[in-house]
């Protein structure tokens, strides 16, 4: 059940992160396997999905700079190419833009508008203070439309 | 559209199509690649008990929004973008193709070549329920018999634009709408050894529209560098298949001021089977009090049915950014081609959310 319900969702935040569709599926792979280890010695069982979301950007943060790969991030994850979708104008241009922001800037973005979650939800999973993930997202947000409005000049 | 919004959709569109390769548990456990054994066969365990629904059963305590499964019959939301400046075909003359659609290949286009002992045109026309875009400009050229090779210079394109300026992106072929792009000879092209054989580039595919035997080379006979043409695109006439088909408007869910999640029913209550043809956009527009929130796009017509038969219909998703509207409203929706609006259909009021 764990796998159906936050499978998807984890490898979406593993390829935002890393821009490597293989590594991503294997980081998720890899949060399953290290959090379905301690499932035992979990005091809160019901939270196993937040423990997997914390791998996944712990392991996504290691894979980057561990092996510097920032550099072809961007070459590698233009959605045209990468996920043969049509390439449309303002997403292009929107996710190009959050492509440039800081990994941890990325994930909380998509911890609060992808997954919806509130800001505690996003604070636990980031292993932050809930006025932190309150910052973190207000500067990654305000980076995305100091950047929207370069653009449009 | 507030930039919490565009940052949600470029996430959603460009994220969502990503799902896990591997669609069972004990397959991750088995990908897994490291020697530690006794970890594998714990996460086996563990996730066995997951999956079996025991004590651990997964509750979400913090909110998650799950992945909405794709709803059997429904035609996928996608945003296809209506070119900005748009306006109607009698002004700009030949319809623009959206980025989504593919480029026009040769299985999806059939040709029409036409040789003189002087010329050579070419003719495209879509197959059957193809949407495609081509690039106005062909690299058309001559070869003589010794592969000698002559390409004709491009004329000036503000010559074939009713609005004087370059066409840009692509031309967009739908329906009976065709294009045609001829090459004459010139000068230039006549120092070629006889036979010489027209081509032109389609997409990354050259095609030899034909030969010409003996062409027509007397002196004066024309410019010594005539030009060649860009495609002209030659109106078939409209289809119109949301002129035949009913609409009708099924709200789905309402989330706050984030989105409001609608199908789009269109049925066909005529007696014939009806071709989607050429794409109908549509203008959505969520009313509520003085604010307003809208969204303009194609029908998401690449994945639909090319056809619908007698009494049965096909449904599109479309998901309208609410901008942070919560008070109740009215969705209007226009379904219209370039020229003009088809259907004009509205909804209940929709609660606050």
């Amino acid at each position: 059940m764990l796998y159906v319900s936050h499978g998807s969702g984890l490898v979406r935040l593993a390829y935002l992160l890393t821009g490597d569709r293989d590594a991503a599926e294997d980081i998720t792979h890899e949060a399953f396997a290290k959090v379905g280890a301690r499932l035992f010695g979990l005091k809160d069982p019901d939270k196993a999905g937040g423990y997997l979301y914390r791998t996944v950007v712990n392991l996504s943060r290691g894979y980057t700079r561990g092996i510097s790969r920032q550099r072809k991030l961007e070459a590698r994850l233009r959605p045209s190419q990468d996920l043969a979708q049509p390439s449309l104008e303002d997403r292009d241009e929107v996710f190009q833009i959050l492509l440039r922001l800081p990994q941890r800037q990325r994930a909380a973005l998509y911890l609060r508008h992808y997954l919806g979650l509130n800001e505690a939800g996003a604070a636990e999973i980031l292993g932050i203070s809930t006025s932190a993930m309150k910052s973190l997202t207000h500067r990654a947000t305000e980076a995305c439309r100091t950047q929207m409005r370069e653009e449009v000049r | 559209m507030n930039v919490e919004a565009r940052i949600e959709t470029a996430l959603r569109e460009t994220l969502g199509e990503i799902n896990l390769r591997t669609p069972s548990p004990p397959d991750v456990v088995r990908r897994v690649r490291r020697r530690r054994t006794v970890r594998l066969i714990s996460a086996a365990v563990a996730l066995s008990v997951v999956t079996s629904g025991g004590f651990l059963a997964v509750r979400d305590l913090w909110r998650v929004r799950p992945v909405e499964p794709a709803t059997p019959g429904v035609v996928p939301f996608k945003v296809l973008p209506v070119k900005v400046g748009w306006r109607p075909l009698e002004l700009v003359g030949s319809p623009l193709a959206p980025r989504g659609f593919p480029d026009c290949t040769r299985d999806l286009v059939s040709f029409f070549p036409e040789l003189t002992d002087r010329s050579a045109a070419i003719t495209l026309r879509p197959r059957k329920g193809v949407q495609c875009g081509l690039a106005w400009w062909s690299d058309g050229f001559w070869t003589g018999a010794d592969g000698q090779r002559y390409q004709p210079p491009p004329a000036s394109p503000e010559q074939y634009s009713p609005n004087g300026k370059p066409p840009k992106g692509r031309l967009l072929l739908m329906g009976t709408g065709s294009a045609r792009m001829g090459a004459p000879f010139s000068g230039k092209a006549c120092e070629l050894q006889a036979p010489v054989t027209y081509s032109v580039q389609l997409a990354d595919e050259t095609i030899e529209v034909g030969s010409i035997d003996a062409p027509v080379c007397e002196v004066g006979a024309y410019p010594e560098d005539a030009k060649a043409s860009p495609y002209q695109y030659q109106f078939g006439g409209l289809e119109t298949p949301a002129g035949s088909l009913t609409p009708r408007l099924e709200i789905e869910e309402r989330r706050g001021g984030r989105f409001l999640d609608f199908v789009l029913q269109l049925t066909n209550k005529t007696e014939d089977s009806i071709v989607i043809g050429r794409c109908p956009f549509y203008d959505a527009t969520f009313v509520s009090g003085g604010q307003k929130a809208a969204l303009r796009s194609y029908l998401n017509c690449p994945e639909a049915p090319d056809s619908i038969p007698p009494e049965e219909g096909a449904r599109f998703q479309i998901r309208l950014p609410l901008n942070g509207i919560k008070g109740p409203g009215k969705l209007h929706l226009l379904l219209r081609d370039e020229n003009r609006v088809m259907h004009r259909v509205a909804s209940a009021v929709i609660e606050g959310g």
